[in-house]
């Protein structure tokens, strides 16, 4: 394929707000997991929370979005110069040949968990200010960044679980490459909720202390929250330099099993294979791999299997989901932008809570982040469904966000 | 523009059992009769899956099985895009309940049956399909994200994509606040421009402005047609039943909308 410019980029998550606050927090190898103090979630597990999402106000005349999952959103709008990038594509390529695909996987349930809870006890009706359509449903989150950055082309949620604010980008590619728009915004947001939580506990898959992805002594995942937001364009019709490229995508299903991925990693493989084909590169061209690597002992090492087959043992990995928490849906987004942060710093960001590499994943995986020089990064987002989706992001020419700098 | 062939379609909803007899429903020559709905079923799954799996799901794998059955395609190599309206709010609901109560026991199937792509997930389970699948929504306009997802991946790798619309009611108190109406589920595979056995051409084109979406012409189908979000595909199905050349305009967000043109073969 056509690579593809990513000309903005912003991210929110556990670490911080703002692409430069991800990269200075692995690069001082700084992990953002805490107990959980969500709500009134009585679980002992440990969680990735974003600071300031309760302080955060949507615009007065788009209140009506109001919700965890949207305020999520709007940090991403607000971070890393994105909403002046998204204004400035809009007005050259015009608002309807600018699309908007978001990927969520529980969009902002809590406002039906908070609406199931306050029900009427009698009839069971929800509260009357309970708005289903603008918080609670899948497409509340497209539907208000649409609105808030008045995007009139084609807005799209995907929601594949864990590997949705992945594949947005496959989408995205689909519809310029078809003509159907110039560029598109793509990303997501998933947030801190009661339903994951208690759902991920009855699945026995939350580790009660911080996430350890590929440790030997791992118990499980860590959930966290977070939202990111890229705009993606013709390289040769893009105004501004790009931080980074997407070379490729892979997309592929596992035909397994709703809940547990394929045991040898079969789909995890279909899609790096994929995403290697349409970037037209080798493994060998790939100096670094941010794995999906949840903490579950089950897809570390059936991912593991997969990249071995692939890239052999000498490849450098990691997960950097014990630092952030595992941002379900946002995860693709997120860890898009941790990779992003990774080409542009030259940095290799460590496996946070990493002690005893597990035995059965042979790759170099190391605790800590190092200066590297790094070219292609591959990103993994594998999902409930055995929906997997794999990217290969190259080096953009454009400086990258510095601390502190303009936002 | 985008151009693609139509090869098969599969359909479910009331009073418009399988794609034969249902599109003789929308072309006018059969009467339109709600009463005379069997329950779908799925045959590629098996029956503990089937017990298992919600409505909705045997819904979206009966009309995805009957469309590439029709289109005479093998459904492992196809890539999928599944357009859910608002997901299995009565497996969502279920949850919310329990999250409710003091003990907060939600049960680990209802958790992972309850993600958007539970339905295209447990496809590519019954299909043995490893091929890109996907979960999409647009609320009310999911019909017109969809096609245009499915048509722009069909352009994309050249292969035919299977297109799946599911919506079905949920329980009160979700019906209340998003009501459904009644199931209805439909299945169209697409193809490239040109290829064999086209039941018909489809072109789409993303336009700006504002329009209004065109009701059936059964007016029997207008309740359906307002609340399921499927049922915007129902006047593209009926120009194909009829085997008339048939221009669409089908809203996409507030201020544009899809251009569609069906040309049967």
């Amino acid at each position: 394929m056509t690579p593809l410019a990513i000309t903005a980029l912003s991210s929110v998550n556990a670490l911080g707000t703002g692409l430069a606050a991800t990269a200075e927090a692995l690069r001082a190898n700084r992990g953002a997991l805490s107990p959980n103090d969500y709500e009134d979630a009585r679980i002992d597990t440990h969680i990735g929370r974003v600071d300031g999402v309760e302080d955060v106000r949507l615009p007065p005349e788009l209140a009506r979005f109001d919700c965890r999952n949207n305020r999520l959103a709007e940090m991403a709008i607000r971070a890393d110069g994105f909403e002046a990038a998204a204004a400035d594509a809009i007005a050259r390529y015009g608002a309807h040949r600018v699309a908007l695909i978001l990927g969520t996987s529980t969009s902002g349930v809590r406002e039906g968990e908070r609406a199931f809870a306050n029900r009427d006890p009698a009839t069971d009706a929800l509260p009357a200010d309970f708005r289903f359509h603008e918080t609670h449903d899948h497409h509340a989150l497209a539907w208000y960044v649409a609105e808030r950055l008045g995007i009139a082309g084609p807005a799209m949620t995907v929601s594949t679980a864990c590997s949705s604010s992945a594949k947005v980008f496959a989408d995205a590619e689909q519809l310029i490459a078809a003509g159907l728009v110039d560029a598109a915004i793509v990303g997501g947001a998933d947030s801190l909720c009661l339903m994951t939580l208690y759902g991920f506990r009855s699945l026995e898959l939350l580790d009660t202390g911080p996430a350890k992805p590929n440790d030997a002594n791992r118990r499980g995942i860590s959930i966290g929250e977070g939202a990111g937001l890229a705009l993606v364009e013709r390289p040769t019709l893009a105004a501004r330099p790009a931080l980074a490229r997407l070379l490729g995508y892979g997309e592929s299903s596992d035909a397994h099993h709703m809940s547990a991925p394929h045991p040898q990693g079969l789909g995890a493989e279909l899609s790096m294979r994929e995403a290697l084909h349409r970037a037209g590169l080798n493994p060998a061209a790939v100096d670094y791999i941010n794995q999906h690597g949840t903490g579950s002992t089950q897809n570390d090492r059936s991912e593991a299997q997969a990249i071995a087959r692939i890239f052999g043992h000498a490849i450098a990995c990691s997960s950097t989901k014990g630092a952030t928490g595992h941002t379900l849906g946002a995860a693709g987004i997120v860890e898009t932008a941790i990779c992003v942060a990774a080409l542009a710093h030259g940095l290799r960001p460590g496996n946070a809570n990493l002690e005893t590499l597990d035995p059965e994943i042979e790759m170099a995986v190391q605790p800590e982040s190092a200066p590297a020089e790094i070219a292609v990064a591959l990103m993994n987002s594998f999902g409930f469904g055995g929906s997997n989706c794999s990217l290969l992001l190259g080096r953009g020419e454009a400086a990258p966000p510095q601390p502190g700098g303009a936002s | 523009m985008i151009e693609t062939a139509l090869l098969g379609v599969g359909l479910h909803g009331p009073g418009m059992v399988g794609w034969p007899d249902g599109g003789d429903v929308l072309a006018g020559r059969t009467p339109y009769d709600a009463a005379d709905t069997p329950a779908p079923r799925p045959e590629n799954l098996s029956p503990r899956e089937r017990r298992r799996v919600s409505q909705a799901v045997r819904l979206a794998l009966a009309v995805g099985q009957e469309a590439v059955g029709h289109a005479r395609v093998d459904p492992a190599d196809l890539p999928s895009v599944f357009g859910w309206a608002h997901g299995d709010g009565t497996t969502v609901q279920r949850i919310l309940m329990e999250l409710s109560t003091d003990e907060r026991h939600v049960s680990p199937k209802d958790f992972h049956h309850s993600v958007h792509n539970v339905a295209v997930g447990y496809w590519a389970i019954a299909t043995g399909c490893h091929r890109a699948c996907t979960s999409v929504t647009a609320a009310r306009d999911t019909f017109a994200s969809a096609l245009l997802k499915a048509m722009a991946q069909v352009h994309s790798d050249g292969d035919p994509v299977l297109l799946v619309l599911c919506d079905t009611p949920f329980p009160e108190p979700l019906n209340t606040v998003c009501p459904v109406g009644a199931p209805l589920g439909i299945g169209l595979v697409l193809a490239p421009a040109g290829t064999r056995g086209a039941k018909a051409g489809l072109t789409a084109d993303f336009a700006a402005g504002a329009v209004e979406p065109t009701p059936p012409d059964l007016p029997a189908l207008h309740d359906l047609w307002r609340q399921n979000a499927a049922a915007r595909a129902l006047p593209l199905l009926a120009g194909l039943a009829r085997a008339e050349a048939t221009h669409l305009t089908l809203p996409y967000g507030d201020r544009a909308h899809l251009d569609l043109a069906l040309a049967p073969c």
